[in-house]
């Protein structure tokens, strides 16, 4: 049966500065319907979705909601046309209560004071008075339909992580919308607790509401959706039904298998450990767990790949080894020392080098010089000036320019004139890895060192990761791309959930397979998927067991 | 007598007292909402130099004391203008308006000083003024003290129980979610500026109208800043604003009666030549002037550092910008 | 028909923008004060040419402004520095009183010779100014404890300790009024070559050189400049946000110190309960100005000091309140900040057709 979609997203199109977020996307999601929408970090999800929800205003493309067209210039907009958005980082006001949270924008007046005395009085009414209680009741009511269990009175923090996401979710129950985003819903939840949120939104969908769900796990797209469409780069690879599908599929589709580059590797000599670091634990802001119990080794001429989407680990993985922040578990060795909670100095010294993922927070000065950016880990080296009163500036200079010059960093006229973020995204990447890489570091972190950069600069970035490896420092590379991890590494290591989850090596490495770790398919194959080919697998292989954060070869 | 003494401090203290919280309740508006205000000492100055000038000319102290308000009023707009809608550094533009008023008023009002108006007058609430102790303090008091005490529940109510009041509120804390759910950030922060310029004003205007009711250049004497410190010292609450403007008011009343106080200890206490010095500089009233500021450092600290960051007091977006489309 | 007003980030800066915009607020502010000085029905041409012609072409007020310009010059330092760091000193006022205080006492007690007993003040004067300025930036460094309203709600205390200080223990002199014992004549900064303007001078110029030295030429100045900048990215270079915060205030609230104990040992000749220049704020003006040099700095700290003698003609001259330069004062920032805004906006306004789709901002990136 064919049902003229009720959301129709045609041609949109949104640049920012440098990156093109969505590249003419067409989108359409029917009444009743949970469509999944799939893509790696970067693809144009989120942007697609503040486009929906009026936050952003799209460069091109219209948006049709039940045949009429819809101008959304601000999230009121949205609202009023009944399209709800739960977020991935929560929007509560921790110190308010849980009905404050939800009506607010509302303009509810309380009860006493409802007229119906003509609209002059009822706005005034609506705006210097507070109606809580008729709101708690109908927050209860909606609450216990759909099998949530909160407070309507409770202050925001007192509650845990999974009650405050239903409260999320009430936020746009509350005021009936026939549209219900949900982005990444289930990144703070339990097992059970996601269990839970797919019956509400089932429950939801019987109604009629049509549910757009956003994720980047495969065995999410699985349990609930019914159809998906999946964005890559910008754009939409295809629309299918998700009974039609299986999970390598869907994984090919959100990967990608271009290999661009024909990379030159030499067999190396691989050495000593450089890096030890056990049982890291961490935890985010929020308090959330994101690494459980990380072994990591690499050995001197080693690049050791870790492949995963973005959120999984990665960040906080990067940053303990490179020296950012503690580990709440865990011990950290450097070439035999113990650097487990040491300062960003001691790793610095300890000829640690770090390339950040996001570069213009943690790897440069935007507005200081190209010279200052080229020489801000080593500055303090004797050949600076460290004996003396005075900094050497000339051979500061020289320094600078001989990185610019080796990396072929462009632009680049004066490296005194010229700041960090005159340069373009690829140029100004090249500069951090030239002086990451220039200081012939034992260990060299780079997370995602090629993500938005132009294709001339990537060649030249992986090229000088192998020519450090030749070298014999140990490189530990993260990426989302899937062609870059098995080109440059020597093992490969998946990451989901804040574990290993999967160990190859480029030449057995099963690119279906890892890519499904990378999703959680590789988690679900041991509790028995649904996807018949997994089941199969599952029975064959004894499991991932085998495979999960070993490491000790 | 000690009863007398007593009587007169409290008198002196609920006088002293409602500059501070006028200023400080628009002050907490302001910064409920997301916006330091830093001028409101400038904004003091101009509302009372307006109010006594409209005083002087019209006869009328009501009129003079409305265009206090208006005043203040124009001034913080001009700061909602700068910090809002140009993102400007907000500390910077407030001392700026400071720099403003002072300078202004001083230099407009050189040739208004001594002029002699006729201000607000006591107003006597009848049977309670005849209450001991403190019937004369609260119970003979001008219109606009009047007016300030009645402020504190008004304003409370505003925030805590009117839909106006929780949206000031989340524009201060979460600018970003309030805009997701429909709240026009920008309104609600010009107008919790202006309204917060408005008290502002009107302290000023009671400062010449009611309380010393003459004019002289500069005659707030540092009351904006203190009613800045109130606020942090009063965690951003109207009814602790009124206990903080009270103890500070104390303070104040203390420093000019301090010939009246020995609180030192008599000879024949033991250990009475150590102490003595101590509390002799403890209690002196200069140095008691410091201490509004010293609780409101320490005051500030503790919230800093003992609070779990979603409890703590501050306004979460207190000093940010807020833009819709930047990360 | 819309009107339609475009907010658009700059990519890049034209440098006439940069360089032209002391300049500009410079103009625009003398121009708005200008209605002032014609709403008292004084000529502002007349005004103004006392103000700054008068002032430069008169021997007298050349030295009055050089030695207006020692206090100005060495506050701007004590706010320009930490800013530098990307904190904001306001409390420059308190600890300059505290180090006058500080210095005069020093001054009062200590018997040395001159060459002794001056840089012996002087030291006094950084020592108790800095510690001013060091708690503050502790409980930034420390707790992330907001320093704008920390060492504004300290200057406050510093100018009740001074009222106590002054009326109290240190009150001396002839009779019982507010204000300390004479120093003697070992305690006074000299005077230079009979020009009339005292050796503070000195003290400030070289101030600027250390300063400029400092930030260009060392390793401390070198990670000053990269904290200031991008705090995130210092820390995972492996510099100390700690040190710099402190050391900057530790080394402003120095200067600050420097430029009180300059007043009162080479102008004021005792300390008096009076005195509060109010030095502290109009340095955040000087700060700002100078904002990309010590060099400027200083000239911005002369251009001060010339518009407060000049205002102090102004009012012998022609009556005008002295108040004036305050107003002028706050107009050039009203308009710094009016010109920050151009500098990293453009805005187009124009005219729309149709009704549809705004034109996109251009900030912003995915998740």
């Amino acid at each position: 049966m064919t049902e003229a979609p009720f959301l129709r997203m045609e041609e949109i199109h949104k640049e920012f500065p440098g990156v093109v977020a969505n590249d003419r996307v067409d989108f359409s999601v029917r009444r009743g319907e949970i469509h999944g929408l799939l893509g790696e970090n970067g693809a144009g999800k989120s942007t697609l979705m503040k486009i929906l929800y009026g936050l952003y205003s799209p460069d091109g493309g219209d948006i049709w909601l039940d045949g009429t067209r819809l101008d959304l210039e601000s999230p009121q907009d949205a609202i009023d046309a009944g399209i709800g958005m739960v977020h991935q980082h929560f929007m509560l006001i921790p110190r308010l209560s849980v009905t404050e949270n939800v009506v607010l924008g509302e303009r509810e007046p309380a009860g006493r004071f409802r007229t119906s005395m003509g609209s002059l009085l009822d706005g005034l009414v609506s705006r210097f008075s507070l109606g809580l209680e008729e709101p708690a009741d109908r927050i209860r009511d909606l609450a216990g339909q759909y099998g949530f269990d909160v407070d309507p009175t409770a202050k925001i923090w007192q509650l845990d992580v999974g009650q405050q996401q239903r409260v999320e979710i009430l936020k746009a129950l509350y005021r009936d919308v026939d549209l219900l985003i949900l982005d990444e819903p289930t990144a703070v939840l339990t097992p059970n607790e996601a269990e839970r949120l797919f019956e509400s939104l089932e429950r939801l969908a019987e109604e009629g509401i049509a549910i757009i769900f956003i994720t980047h796990k495969l065995k999410e797209i699985d349990a609930i959706t019914d159809r998906v469409t999946v964005l890559r780069e910008g754009a939409k690879v295809g629309t299918v039904d998700t009974a039609d599908v299986t999970r390598e599929d869907l994984a090919e589709m959100m990967v990608g298998r271009e290999v661009l580059f024909d990379l030159e590797k030499d067999p190396v000599e691989i050495g000593d450990p450089v890096l030890q670091a056990r049982g890291l634990r961490a935890r985010d802001q929020r308090d959330i767990e994101v690494l459980a119990g990380v072994d990591l080794t690499v050995r001197a001429g080693e690049v050791v790949g870790i492949a995963g989407v973005s959120g999984n680990g990665q960040k906080q993985l990067a940053e303990l080894v490179a020296g950012l922040g503690d580990p709440t578990d865990g011990t950290i060795e450097l070439m035999g020392t113990d650097l487990t909670g040491a300062s960003p100095r001691e790793f610095v010294d300890h000829d640690v080098s770090f390339v950040p993922e996001d570069r213009l927070r943690y790897g440069c000065a935007a507005d200081l010089s190209v010279m200052h950016n080229a020489t801000m880990k080593d500055f303090r080296q004797a050949r600076f000036g460290a004996n003396r009163p005075f900094l050497d500036y000339g051979e500061l200079r020289e320094y600078a320019e001989t990185l610019v010059e080796e990396f072929d960093v462009r632009g680049v006229q004066d490296v005194r004139a010229v700041t960090a973020g005159d340069l373009s995204g690829g140029n100004l990447q090249k500069l951090i890895l030239a002086r990451e890489i220039y200081r012939d570091p034992d260990l060299l972190v780079a997370n995602q060192p090629t993500r938005g950069v132009d294709v001339g600069a990537i060649e030249f970035i992986r090229e000088s990761i192998l020519e450090q490896r030749e070298r014999g420092t140990g490189v530990v590379l993260i990426s989302e791309d899937l062609d870059e991890i098995v080109d440059l590494s020597d093992r490969i290591l998946v990451i989901y959930e804040g574990e290993f989850v999967h160990e190859t090596t480029p030449e057995e490495a099963d690119r279906e397979r890892v890519g499904l770790a990378m999703t959680g398919g590789e988690a679900a194959a041991t509790d028995g998927g649904r996807d018949p080919i997994d089941a199969g697998r599952a029975a064959t292989d004894g499991g991932g067991a085998a495979d999960r954060g070993a490491d000790g070869r | 007598m000690a009863t007398s003494f007593v009587a007169g401090l409290l008198n002196a203290t609920v006088a002293a007292s409602t500059v501070l919280i006028f200023a400080a309740l628009g002050e907490v508006i302001a910064e409920r909402a997301g916006i330091l205000n830093l001028g409101v000492e400038g904004m003091m100055l101009t509302g009372a130099l307006g109010g006594f000038i409209t005083a002087v000319v019209t006869g009328s102290y009501w009129l003079g004391f409305l265009v206090g308000i208006v005043l203040g009023m124009v001034m913080a707009f001009l700061h909602a203008f700068l910090c809002i809608t140009l993102k400007s550094n907000q500390v910077i533009s407030g001392v700026m308006l400071t720099l403003l008023g002072t300078g202004l008023t001083t230099f407009f009002g050189q040739q208004w000083v001594g002029e002699q108006i006729e201000g607000f007058p006591q107003v006597t609430i009848p049977l309670l003024v005849d209450l001991p102790v403190v019937g004369e303090a609260f119970f003979r008091s001008t219109a606009t003290d009047y007016l300030a005490l009645a402020l504190v529940p008004i304003v409370w109510y505003f925030l805590f129980r009117t839909n106006l009041g929780l949206e000031t509120i989340s524009v201060g804390e979460d600018p970003e979610m309030a805009d997701t759910m429909g709240v026009d950030v920008f309104k609600m922060r010009y107008l919790a500026v202006i309204i917060g310029g408005g008290f502002a004003g009107a302290a000023g205007a009671h400062l010449s109208l009611a309380y010393l009711q003459l004019w002289v250049p500069g005659m707030s004497a540092g009351r904006g800043w203190i009613a800045v410190a109130l606020v942090i010292f009063a965690q951003w609450r109207p009814e602790r604003v009124l206990i903080g403007a009270y103890i500070f008011g104390l303070l104040d009343a203390l420093q000019l009666r301090s010939q009246s106080l020995d609180l030192t200890l008599g000879p024949g206490t033991p250990l009475a030549e150590v102490f003595n010095p101590i509390l002799e500089f403890v209690f002196h009233p200069t140095i008691m002037a410091t201490y509004p500021y010293l609780a409101t450092i320490l005051v500030l600290s503790y919230a800093v550092i003992r609070t779990k960051s979603d409890q703590l007091a501050v306004p979460s977006a207190l000093l940010q910008s807020y833009s819709r489309e930047t990360d | 028909m819309n009107l339609a007003v475009d907010v658009q980030a700059r990519e890049n800066v034209p440098p006439w923008l940069v360089y032209g915009t002391p300049v500009f607020t410079v103009i625009a502010a003398l121009a708005v004060s200008a209605v002032a000085l014609v709403a008292l029905e004084v000529s502002p041409i007349e005004a103004y040419s006392v103000m700054f012609v008068e002032t430069v072409t008169d021997p007298f007020g050349i030295a009055e402004t050089l030695k207006k310009a020692v206090p100005l010059v060495l506050t701007g330092l004590a706010v320009y520095l930490p800013l530098k760091a990307g904190l904001w000193n306001i409390g420059a006022e308190g600890q300059l009183i505290l180090g006058g205080i500080a210095g005069t006492w020093v001054g009062l007690n200590v018997s040395l010779p001159w060459f002794a007993l001056l840089p012996l003040m002087f030291l006094g004067a950084s020592l108790a100014a800095a510690f001013w300025a060091a708690v503050p930036a502790w409980l930034r460094a420390k707790w992330d404890i907001n320093e704008i309203i920390t060492t504004l709600l300290l200057t406050f205390v510093a100018l009740n300790l001074k009222n106590y200080l002054i009326r109290g223990p240190m009150q001396g002199g002839t009779g019982t009024f507010p204000q300390t014992a004479r120093l003697p004549e070992a305690a006074r900064i000299p005077e230079l070559f009979s020009t009339g303007v005292h050796a503070g001078v000195l003290v400030a110029l070289v101030m600027v050189g250390v300063t400029w030295v400092l930030l260009q030429k060392t390793r401390l100045g070198y990670e000053i400049t990269f904290v200031g900048s991008n705090h995130e990215a210092a820390t995972q270079a492996g510099m100390s946000k700690y040190k710099v915060y402190l050391l900057v205030f530790v080394l402003g609230g120095a200067f600050a110190g420097m430029a009180g104990i300059s007043e009162i040992a080479g102008i004021q000749g005792r300390f008096r309960a009076g005195f509060e220049p109010g030095y502290g704020f109009t340095a955040i003006v000087i700060a700002l100005l100078g904002r990309n040099g010590a060099l400027k700095v200083l000239l911005a700290g002369l251009f001060f000091a010339l518009i407060t003698v000049g205002g102090t003609s102004m009012e012998v001259a022609l009556g005008i309140p002295a108040a004036l330069t305050e107003v002028i004062q706050a107009l050039i920032i009203l308009f710094l900040i009016t010109a920050e805004f151009f500098k990293n906006y453009r805005v187009s306004v124009g005219l729309e057709r149709d009704t549809s789709s705004t034109p996109a901002s251009a900030t912003g990136g995915d998740a």
